[in-house]
């Protein structure tokens, strides 16, 4: 092509001249070509590329590079090569000091190359990662888990997982280094590693192997990048005693209970203080700031608790009206008790809901007989309810009006009302799952249609179905089940 | 999904705990509490920057003053403040913040597990 | 002590305006320079750019009605500018209002000496946002410094508490102005004035009583078979012309028993008529009853809001130029049965109690009161005014460094009279104090206060005295209707409840519905502040809009990311907003148009029509149910409409104020009929109930398998139990599960998809996208001809995905942005 173009150019004099020049470009030409291919030929046999990648253009920062070599990874990207180049890009952009340029550069990029698949999704989170954004990328690169492996490239679930152990290792969450670390499919050797270092060291073991002796951890160690700073967890699970039988984890070492402010026994007498001073107890073990989990809350509020919760309660409402009948008539209001009282009941059964909810209660520990229980029961059923009803009908919403979101926002939002769903399953049980399921059923089918017929997201409906499927099971929903078969089955 | 702290008000923020007075106190004293307090706050006066509620203490606020004042002066509402007020507050300052938790058995928290696969700690 | 405290207020009234002062024991009012203290609001700009401001320019208002305006106060806050023909020049309501203020001011100046630079600006009561901005921005422009806005009936009230010595009691401030009509309810105990409610009516004023006149007049005329029509344009001259007759005559037969209308010369489409008409005091009564009796019927709603029954009132103070009217204050002290107070001048009210407010706020007027003192600097705090007996003193030194003996250690507060000293009190950590004072009752008080250094000797303070008022406590203004924010589902995150003490301020954290990319122009999360007391957003005003845009955006913004938007209000009602996006860590400030919508006639029309259509089906529809209140509350929609039309007429010949006024009438009978929508609705629902159960119940028994008929009794047991408690959500969710239940059973049976597909094809019309729905109905009969019962499923779940609309949602919910 190049050749024909010189001749023509330059005409008939300077053919000679063109040929030769001509001869050394073509040659020069011929071994790119023939490097290029040879290349490719590698990674045909053994996905050798994108391995090869990681370790040198990408190890050194190189953004731009990273992004255009990833297209020669074909065998490890066979279905979205335009997803290896922003996870390319994404990667090295970690490598190297944040670019502010270079992000937005790359976010033109995901929006360009990588509108669907999951190589998107894990770009903008380990994009987000590299702004600092770490519950942001969290957020995003959990939701990879949902795609189908069918339709996710192993190295693009590699790639997230890597940032999600090593985010966990660095918040010290070590229960998830050990489950994301030997995942089939997603582990390496990174991961590998980390999980069986805390395996060791917490003397657990890992599924589907056992704790690791002196030498697996050598093994493991030296497979693994970053063995110097991975020396010291080297050294401290080799000096662990190594657990041949599983060991039931230890029971947890109850931290220092947090002493009440007031306590509810110096209330024994008077009813109201009583309850007022045990509910306190219990608010004030809620987390401080919103999103952190309710561990204290969670190990101490059980059942029995929240019934004495309750029946303390209950135990209130009438010494309350009493003393609220002789202030109404000191203050000459116009309400009566009873009308003063009524909002404070509604209040209190909020605030027993949002307890209940906080320590992952179930709908039947609050007590049928006792009113103020049900009424509790009945403000956590409508917010267990409403919001599965409310994401449901978003989803709807967002199909109807064909409102597209960047697949890695999909599958956040898909994530973020899965959750809600399973929470209601798991506090309201059967009789929720009954009343849920035909309208989400209709909702997510519809959106997770919407999701693979218009917008080919195979990687993200697929898993859908695949839920669907297993919920209209659960509630044994015969026509669904036929007709998420049918959608589990149709995998182009 | 998870309730915000403020969600917790009608304790927390009871109006007779941000002014600082119990539920038999007159009307008068409100005025007169509340416009000290707002006159203190205004002259950012650390004794007067918290105060104590069954669930700790919070901070104090020329809203939170106002808004407090305001409630108490409408009966119907007071009526459901001294409800809840009527647990008197804990007498005792705030006890130093408990001993930082352990996290259970196993390694402490791996400051270098980014920087093992050569990334940046994000 | 250099002189005696001097506080400023105005009644920046729609009519008249009125100033006054106060100097801590008496009120006076400012007379102007015609000597009388009632300025109308009338500006004037001849052709030469000559302002002239007050009764030199009402004299102009019929003869050279094109350079002459009265009445802008009603546009304040609209984009609506008003043209001098004359000088060619175009104003806006607020630079109007502004030579208003200014001419008041100057008379401050020539009658005490003083030019006001602080001052409290009165503002009816259910003044909404964008006119509280537009009237502090008038006095920004008149030149003062400093104002505070007032709601007028606390005005009333507080001059009202002032002058009458027995406190104590609920009362009613009844105020009737030219344009508004606004009622307060207030209540006083142990000298705290309180305001308990308001309600009022934003387009009911002697206007309306103007009008009656006019169109009574116009009616005796066309006796004479002269026909003048207030919509038209060309009739517009001799209308006025009536009008202010009209005024002349009412004002009038306040005193005597009748009066005449005399217009001549009036030119009635290019003919010549000479109206002359008599009326009196009867007719002129039976004229006005009908908006007396709506201010009535407006007192009754607050009352019974507010849990006063009948002679529950201790006395009613009426405000307002037609409240001297003897049948307004006959009417509605029988009505109401409350005696009136009386000794208090209506007209000047509003004012005297502004100017006593000022003093409560410590709005002190001269521009320096206190000369400069050499001492060691505190900041006090402390009430301007106090009902308390003993109020509180709070000091804090400024700087505790300097020479020792210049820096007090003790600090002492003495009454001026001599009567009263404080204990020395030393100075805490902070170098702060808080002392408990002594008040004279009725008086206002000034308190020495002095130093001690460390080896006791004096040292001089600055500010070495103080003044305190003894007289009302007052409460912190209520905000006078409920804001908050519309969201996407249409539904209103309320910030403020209406009521809500000012200043406030509210943080909430909303989330987007959708991403916005860094950089694309168009896309721009909108979050509208609403104003109302309406749950779903569309009926609430929008007051203001938030905007966050693709192009301001430092990184792209996820869908359902959190904004924290804080909206803030100070003490006058004024409003601002901030969203702080954590996720990246921008704030966004900048409010967009805070403006009263532009009313056009036509568009209003159409609203109407649409209005008329929707009303009748709703009234069939409710004959049909025999649902009484709905009946009766379509009714009131009707004669809202009639009313509507009127003004629409009035606003085609000109009056933009007749088009706000039915602009928001229009909102409130949307408001209405959704009331009785809502009324509809459960028994809609529960027919649909008894329908889902009758036909569930075969195909289940008949078609159903074991576990599935189980389920089924329980699930028709929890219908009956939600049908009885009325709980139409819980009734939805079981009505779900029914028929999921059912039409389980029923796909079981061979044509079900052929009748699935019937249905939603008799549906098409409703679809959000009618050309894709009308293509997939086409494949669907060719899959129906063909027999294929597949293809005609998948066809009939495409066609139910576009059928039901939340698009509609959205768009009524200001287009929110945010949920």
């Amino acid at each position: 092509m190049l050749l024909a173009l010189w001749i023509v150019l330059g005409g008939p004099d300077f053919v000679a001249q063109a040929y030769a020049i001509g001869s050394v470009l073509g040659v020069l030409i011929l071994l790119i070509a023939l490097g290029g291919w040879m290349l490719a030929l590698l990674d045909l046999v053994g996905g050798v590329v994108w391995p090869a990648l990681r370790r040198t253009v990408v190890a050194a920062g190189l953004v731009r590079p990273s992004y255009w070599l990833a297209l020669l990874a074909r065998a490890s990207w066979e279905r979205e090569p335009g997803g290896a180049q922003v996870v390319a890009a994404a990667l090295a952009l970690l490598h190297r000091p944040h670019d502010a340029a270079l992000a937005t550069w790359l976010e033109g990029k995901i929006q360009a190359r990588a509108r669907s698949g999951v190589g998107g999704v894990v770009a903008t989170g380990l994009l987000a990662a590299s702004r600092g954004d770490r519950d942001g990328a969290r957020d995003i690169l959990v939701g990879v888990d949902g795609f189908d492996p069918d339709f996710a490239p192993r190295a693009a679930r590699r790639a997230a997982n890597d940032w999600l152990v090593a985010d966990a290792a660095a918040r010290g969450d070590w229960i998830t280094v050990m489950r994301r670390g030997v995942q089939p499919g997603q582990a390496t050797a990174y991961t590998r590693f980390l999980a069986r270092a805390a395996a060791r060291i917490r003397g657990e073991a890992l599924a589907g192997e056992p704790n690791p002796t002196d030498f697996g951890l050598w093994v493991s160690w030296l497979s693994a990048p970053g063995r110097k700073a991975m020396r010291p967890l080297l050294d401290q699970a080799r000096a662990a005693p190594r657990v041949l039988h599983q060991r039931k984890p230890p029971p947890p070492a109850s931290p220092p209970a947090t002493a009440p402010l007031i306590d509810p026994a110096t209330h024994a007498d008077d009813p109201v203080a009583h309850a007022q001073a045990l509910h306190a107890t219990w608010l004030a073990l809620r987390p401080k700031t919103a999103g952190q989990p309710a561990t204290e809350l969670e190990q101490r509020l059980s059942a029995t608790r929240m019934q004495e919760l309750c029946r303390a309660w209950e135990a209130a409402w009438a010494p309350a009206e009493r003393r609220m009948r002789q202030r109404v008539a000191v203050l000459t209001a116009q309400m009566r008790a009873e009308e003063a009282l009524a909002p404070i009941r509604r209040v209190v059964a909020g605030e027993l809901a949002a307890l209940a909810r906080a320590a992952k209660l179930p709908l039947d520990s609050f007590e049928a007989e006792v009113p103020t229980a049900t009424l509790a029961a009945a403000e956590l059923r409508a917010e267990l309810l409403g919001g599965v009803e409310a994401g449901s009908e978003e989803l709807r919403a967002r199909t109807a009006a064909d409102r597209r979101l960047p697949p890695a926002e999909e599958s956040r939002a898909w994530n973020q009302f899965r959750r809600r769903y399973e929470e209601a399953v798991l506090l309201g049980g059967m009789a929720l799952r009954y009343l849920m399921f035909p309208q989400v059923h209709r909702d997510v089918c519809g959106y997770a249609v919407w999701l693979w017929n218009d917008r080919k997201e195979y990687g993200l409906s697929g898993p859908m179905f695949q839920w669907l499927l297993a919920e209209a099971e659960a509630v044994g929903d015969v026509e669904a089940i036929e007709l998420q078969r049918k959608n589990v089955g149709a995998k182009k | 999904m998870s309730q915000k702290p403020d969600d917790f008000e009608a304790l927390a923020d009871n109006p007779f705990y941000v002014l600082g007075l119990r539920p038999d106190c007159s009307r008068i004293d409100i005025e007169r509490e509340g416009q000290k307090l707002l006159g203190m706050l205004g002259l950012k006066l650390k004794s007067a920057a918290t105060y104590m509620s069954p669930l700790g203490p919070r901070p104090r606020t020329e809203d939170k003053v106002r808004a407090a004042m305001a409630a108490l002066r409408d009966h119907e509402k007071r009526l459901a403040h001294e409800f809840w007020a009527s647990l008197p507050p804990p007498a005792a300052p705030p006890k130093p913040p408990p001993i930082p938790e352990t996290k259970g058995p196993g390694p402490a928290p791996f400051a270098g597990a980014f920087a093992a696969l050569g990334w940046r700690r994000s | 002590m250099t002189s005696a405290p001097l506080y400023v207020g105005i009644d920046l009234g729609t009519t008249n305006s009125t100033a006054a002062v106060f100097d801590g024991e008496k009120v006076t009012l400012v007379r102007n320079a015609q000597g009388s203290p009632i300025t109308p609001s009338v500006v004037r700009i001849d052709a030469r750019g000559n302002v002239t401001v007050g009764a030199r320019a009402r004299r102009f208002l019929d003869t050279d009605a094109d350079n002459t305006r009265s009445e802008f106060k009603r546009l304040m806050g609209t984009a609506q500018g008003i043209r001098f023909q004359g000088a060619g020049v175009e104003r806006r309501p607020e630079e109007l209002a502004a030579e208003v203020l200014r001419s008041l001011r100057a008379d401050v100046r020539d009658q005490i000496g003083v030019l006001p630079a602080r001052a409290v600006i009165s503002v009816p009561a259910l003044f909404e946002l964008p006119q509280t901005s537009a009237t502090s921005e008038a006095a920004r422009l008149a030149g003062f410094e400093r104002v505070e806005l007032l709601q007028e009936p606390i005005a009333s009230a507080l001059a009202a508490g002032w002058t009458v010595e027995d406190q104590g009691g609920a009362w009613l401030v009844y105020d009737l102005g030219g344009g508004t009509f606004d009622v307060s309810l207030l209540e006083t105990r142990d000298g705290l004035l309180r305001v308990v409610g308001h309600d009022g009516d934003n387009f009911l004023g002697g206007r309306d009583f103007d009008w009656a006149i006019v169109d009574w007049a116009i009616a005796q005329a066309a006796r004479d078979g002269v026909v003048i029509r207030r919509g038209d344009p060309a009739h517009a001259g001799a209308v006025r012309k009536i009008k202010l007759a009209a005024e002349e005559a009412k004002i009038e037969l306040s005193r005597v028993e009748s009066a005449s209308i005399t217009v001549p010369g009036l030119d009635v489409a290019g003919a010549g008529y000479d109206l002359d008409v008599t009326l009196d005091r009867e007719t002129l009564e039976r004229l006005c009853a009908p908006a007396i009796d709506r201010s009535i019927a407006v007192c009754r709603r607050l009352l019974q809001a507010h849990g006063v029954a009948d002679g529950g009132l201790t006395r009613v103070v009426l405000v307002g130029g037609p409240s001297v009217m003897p049948v307004v204050r006959r009417l509605v002290s029988q009505q109401l049965a409350v005696p009136p107070a009386e000794g208090l001048d209506p007209m000047t009210l509003v004012a005297q109690g502004a100017a006593i407010f000022a003093a409560t706020a410590g709005l002190e007027a001269r521009p320096s009161a206190i000369e400069a003192v050499r001492g060691a600097k505190v900041w006090l705090q402390y009430p301007a005014m106090s009902s308390d007996l003993t109020p509180h003193v709070v000091g804090r030194l400024v700087e505790r460094t300097g020479p020792v003996n210049s820096v007090p250690t003790e600090v002492q507060l003495g009454r001026a009279d001599g009567l009263w000293d404080s204990p020395w009190t030393p100075l805490d950590e902070e170098g702060a104090f808080v002392l408990p004072v002594s008040l004279v009752p009725r008086k206002p008080n000034v308190f020495r206060l002095t130093g001690k250094n460390i080896q006791g000797n004096a040292v001089t303070i600055d500010p070495p005295t103080l003044t305190i008022v003894q007289g009302l406590t007052i409460s912190d203004p209520p905000l006078s209707r409920t804001i908050g924010v519309a969201l996407a589902s249409n539904d209103v995150r309320v910030y403020f409840e209406r009521g809500a003490p000012l200043p406030a301020r509210r943080t909430f954290t909303l989330h987007t519905v959708d991403s916005v990319a860094r950089g694309a122009e168009k896309a721009v999360i909108k979050i509208p502040i609403v104003q109302g007391e309406y749950e779903q957003a569309h009926l609430c005003r929008l007051v203001g809009a938030l905007e966050i845009g693709g192009k301001e955006l430092k990184q792209t913004l996820a869908s359902g990311a959190e904004v924290e938007l804080t909206i803030e209000l100070d003490r006058g009602g004024r409003m601002s907003a901030r969203a702080l996006i954590p996720a990246i860590g921008q704030v966004f400030e900048h409010v967009a148009h805070l403006l009263v919508p532009e009313a056009d006639p036509e568009v209003l029309a159409s609203t109407v029509t649409a209005t008329r259509a929707r009303l009748g089906e709703l009234r069939t529809d409710a004959f049909r149910r025999q649902a009484r209140d709905s009946i009766e509350r379509l009714g009131k929609v009707e004669s809202a409409l009639d009313d509507v039309g009127r003004d629409i007429d009035a606003a085609r010949g000109g009056d933009t104020d007749a088009a706000q006024k039915a602009r928001r009438t229009l909102i409130e009978v949307d408001a209405q009929i959704e009331a009785v929508e809502l009324d509809r609705r459960w028994p809609e629902l529960d027919r649909e109930a008894r329908e889902a159960l009758i036909w569930t119940t075969g195909w289940v028994q008949d078609y159903g398998q074991p576990h599935e008929q189980t389920l089924y009794q329980e699930t028709a047991k929890a219908v009956d139990k939600a049908r009885q408690g009325r709980d139409p959500l819980e009734l939805q969710r079981q009505l779900r599960l029914l028929r999921r239940l059912g039409s389980s059973a029923y796909g079981r049976h061979p044509e079900a998809w052929k009748h699935r597909f019937e249905d939603a094809a008799a549906d098409v019309g409703n679809a959000t996208d009618v050309a894709r729905a009308q293509a997939l109905v086409k494949e669907g009969r060719e899959a129906l001809a063909k027999g294929d019962n597949e293809a005609l499923r998948r066809v009939t779940q495409k066609l139910w995905q576009l059928l039901p609309s939340a698009a509609e949602d959205r768009r009524k919910g200001h287009e929110s942005g945010v949920r």
